[in-house]
């Protein structure tokens, strides 16, 4: 495989070179999102229907990371040891000299979020909180969603 | 290996292979632009990846300065490799130096025509000279689809009695 490499280098290395730049490219842009929104997953994909009709399955949400919280703003935010953040609504704000506490709920859920908190925990920090939704762009991120119910879908659409 | 006379990306392929192997026994072949090009190219990839890995080591919240300057300097040194291949790699298919001249070769087709387009750029001392040539394709190829070789050459050959 070295043989064959070093018979033409120069044509091996802008191939390699051409598809790394691809991905890095790809990469660094989505980092530099990160670092305009302060937020470490600037896009995601709303997963189920606990927001409707503000936001479906398949919506994908620019998230803006910079700005006060307020009663109202749709937030992005983790729960420790849950793998997939949660987007809810703020239902209330309670600010001491240290932290910035936050209770969620979602517009389509009867009661608020905090039977999704982990044990003890009453309310979501600002810290856990990636961001306040800023843009939408409906369905766009529905292949996600399909990837996520049926999971043959990954064999096929990703070697694509 | 005939060629397939109705492809002109096919036709300008082979066509560029003959021109090099011609310059070459005229010139020694310098790969420098493509060298260049290569080193900023591959510099812009290690950026990405130190910042990748400092970013995961550290989180994201803590590696913000670091992933800032890593994502500003990706960007510039990637400008930088557009603007070194559009200024000195456009259409460049060989660069070589004999003991007293340097050669630049360029070459290249317009969508829809089978003319080959040529730009040939000679420096000797301080005097530099270009000549641009065409000549269709039809002129190269024989009617099985495998190039006129002898002829092309010739041709060649004749660019540089313009000088």
């Amino acid at each position: 495989m070295i043989g064959d490499f070093m018979q033409n280098p120069r044509y091996n290395l802008q191939q390699i070179q051409t598809v790394c730049m691809a991905v890095a490219s790809a990469y660094m842009f989505w980092k530099g999102l990160s670092v305009i929104t302060n937020s470490p997953s600037p896009l995601v994909v709303v997963l189920s229907g606990s927001m409707e009709p503000a936001m479906h399955r398949g919506d994908v949400l620019l998230l803006w990371n910079r700005s006060k919280l307020k009663i109202g703003d749709i937030v992005v935010y983790q729960i420790k040891d849950k793998a997939i953040p949660i987007v809810h609504r703020v239902l209330r704000l309670h600010k001491s000299a240290t932290k910035e506490l936050v209770l969620t709920k979602g517009d389509n859920n009867p009661i608020d979020d905090l039977g999704l908190y982990a044990r003890g925990q009453r309310y979501i920090e600002r810290s856990h909180i990636d961001g306040a939704v800023c843009a939408i762009l409906p369905f766009v991120g529905y292949v996600t969603i399909l990837i996520s119910d049926y999971p043959w879908m990954r064999t096929v659409l990703l070697p694509g | 290996m005939p060629i397939n006379r109705s492809s002109t990306a096919d036709m300008k392929k082979h066509t560029d292979f003959e021109v090099i192997k011609y310059y070459r026994k005229l010139y020694e072949r310098n790969y420098y632009y493509e060298d260049v090009y290569l080193v900023i190219t591959f510099t812009a990839l290690a950026i990405a990846a130190l910042t990748s890995w400092y970013d995961y080591d550290k989180g994201f919240q803590n590696a913000k300065t670091v992933t800032t300057i890593g994502v500003s300097l990706f960007f510039i040194v990637y400008g930088l490799s557009m603007v070194w291949n559009m200024t000195y790699n456009k259409n460049l298919l060989f660069y070589g130096q004999s003991k007293d001249e340097q050669i630049w070769v360029r070459t290249s087709t317009k969508k829809y025509t089978p003319v080959y387009e040529m730009e040939i750029t000679f420096l000797r001392g301080n005097n530099k000279k270009t000549i641009k040539e065409k000549i269709p394709f039809g002129n190269i190829f024989t009617e099985s689809g495998s190039i006129a070789v002898k002829h092309f050459q010739s041709w060649l050959q004749s660019l540089r009695k313009d000088e």
